[in-house]
């Protein structure tokens, strides 16, 4: 029995030094969370304005198909990156986005395309590979907890360099879609051809455009890209701290009811050698008295 | 000056400008940044750096899209004080009585930093003594044009 009570205090030395661990992980996540959710919401009204204003410019009836970002190519070469954390600790976060990424993949090959794949993030990147995936650009290192403009102009440059070039038809990218702090669905996102509804409809009243709706546009494509792209990185940042969050709360919760479950045991335990001793002894005075 | 009565209702005062504002209610205006949203709220006017120059809105203006360059923003409020933003490049949107600015970037008068613009402005000044292209030379004006805008803002 002493032996057992020592193993269960053993055991709950180590839990109790685990939950330390997660509770700190799930504080590290709730802060990181909170900058990275006010990154979320303040770069959503700009996007949601530029997306506006390109409505408004396909209204306008200009002949959108002098720039290339538009261009719908009958060819079948893709180009898919995938969106994932550096590091674990976060549930299901980074499994769901490679599923997608995998059934996204074979839906492609399925229907005769030849696809590359680009990938950011230490996690997604072992799993493709593991998976049997040849990912033919990786970025661990250019992924970061706090994603800037520049940041964004780097990875559209690097998927906006193949399509124009003319060595992919289209441009999609896997990455958790923030809607609220309720959800984040793993998404599938066409970056290029522009989506044709991003043309949108004419308005009653066409404005006047200064320059013109073609100078308009020259300007315009560029930021809403780099803006589309910063939205995609802040949204993945934010959705991987509050995955992390969850789970490091999860784990918390666990050990604590692990720490008292064992404390039960312990208890009984140490009862139990407790009335043995007593046993032992009123068995030995009952023994001198014979 | 003698002030007349306004055919629909608003004081005549002999000033176009103010006439239209008083006859024809107050402008929202809305400016975002892809950082932050930086202001929303009621105007009389506002004023921006076009692309071209100076572009100015009042209430009734017709829908217009605009690029902006560099330069200040001003955003007059009916009690008479004005907001001042140095921006540099996006778009200006009016649409009914909204207007919309997305500024590429922008500072406000209490973030505006005269020392450093000033800085920025002599380092500027410097390179484009010598500048190694085209390219270059314009890029050089435009930040000039943003350092002396900011030092504006600075009370310089």
């Amino acid at each position: 029995m002493p032996e057992q009570a020592k193993v269960i205090r053993k055991r709950i030395k180590s839990v109790s030094a685990t939950k330390k661990i997660t509770r700190t992980m799930e504080m590290v996540a709730t802060a990181k969370l909170k900058s990275a959710q006010q990154r979320v919401q303040s770069s959503g009204p700009y996007l949601e304005q530029l997306r506006q204003l390109m409505r408004e410019i396909g209204g306008s009836g200009v002949d959108v198909s002098k720039w290339p970002y538009f261009e719908v190519r009958p060819g079948k070469r893709t180009l898919l990156f995938l969106l994932t954390a550096n590091r674990g600790l976060c549930g299901a976060f980074n499994a769901n986005l490679i599923r997608l990424a995998r059934d996204t993949y074979r839906a492609k090959e399925r229907d005769g395309h030849s696809l590359r794949v680009f990938a950011a993030g230490k996690k997604g990147i072992t799993a493709l590979r593991y998976q049997g995936f040849k990912p033919e650009k990786t970025y661990i290192d250019e992924l970061v907890d706090r994603p800037t403009p520049k940041d964004a102009e780097f990875f559209l440059k690097e998927l906006v360099t193949p399509f124009l070039q003319n060595e992919v038809d289209e441009v999609l990218v896997v990455y958790p879609h923030w809607e609220s702090v309720g959800r984040q669905p793993p998404t599938v996102l066409r970056l290029l051809p522009i989506a044709p509804e991003e043309k949108g409809a004419a308005s009653p009243i066409p404005p006047i455009f200064e320059p013109s709706p073609e100078g308009i546009l020259d300007r315009l494509l560029p930021l809403y890209g780099r803006q589309l792209m910063y939205s995609i990185l802040a949204e993945t940042v934010a959705s991987e701290q509050l995955a992390r969050r969850m789970a490091m709360k999860l784990a918390t919760d666990n050990a604590s009811d692990m720490v008292n479950h064992l404390t039960r045991q312990y208890n009984k335990a140490r009862q139990a050698q407790i009335t043995k001793e007593i046993a032992e002894i009123l068995g030995g005075s009952e023994a001198l008295k014979e | 000056m003698a002030q007349a009565e306004h055919p629909k209702g608003a004081l005549h005062t002999g000033n176009i400008a103010d006439d239209l504002a008083r006859s024809r209610g107050a402008l929202e205006v809305v400016v975002v940044s892809p950082a932050r949203p930086i202001h929303h709220g009621p105007a009389r006017f506002v004023t921006a750096a076009a692309w071209d120059g100076q572009i100015g809105i009042w209430p009734g203006h017709t829908s217009l899209v605009a690029a902006l360059g560099t330069g200040l923003l001003r955003i007059g409020s009916a009690d008479g004080s004005v907001k001042r933003f140095a921006i540099r490049g996006g778009f200006l949107k009016v649409g009914g009585s909204k207007v919309t600015i997305l500024v590429d970037s922008a500072v406000s008068e209490a973030e505006a930093d005269a020392g450093e613009s000033k800085r920025d402005l002599d380092a500027t000044l410097e390179a484009l003594r010598h500048p190694k292209s085209d390219e270059e030379f314009r890029e050089l004006l435009d930040r000039r044009t943003w350092c002396e805008s900011r030092l504006k803002l600075g009370g310089a």
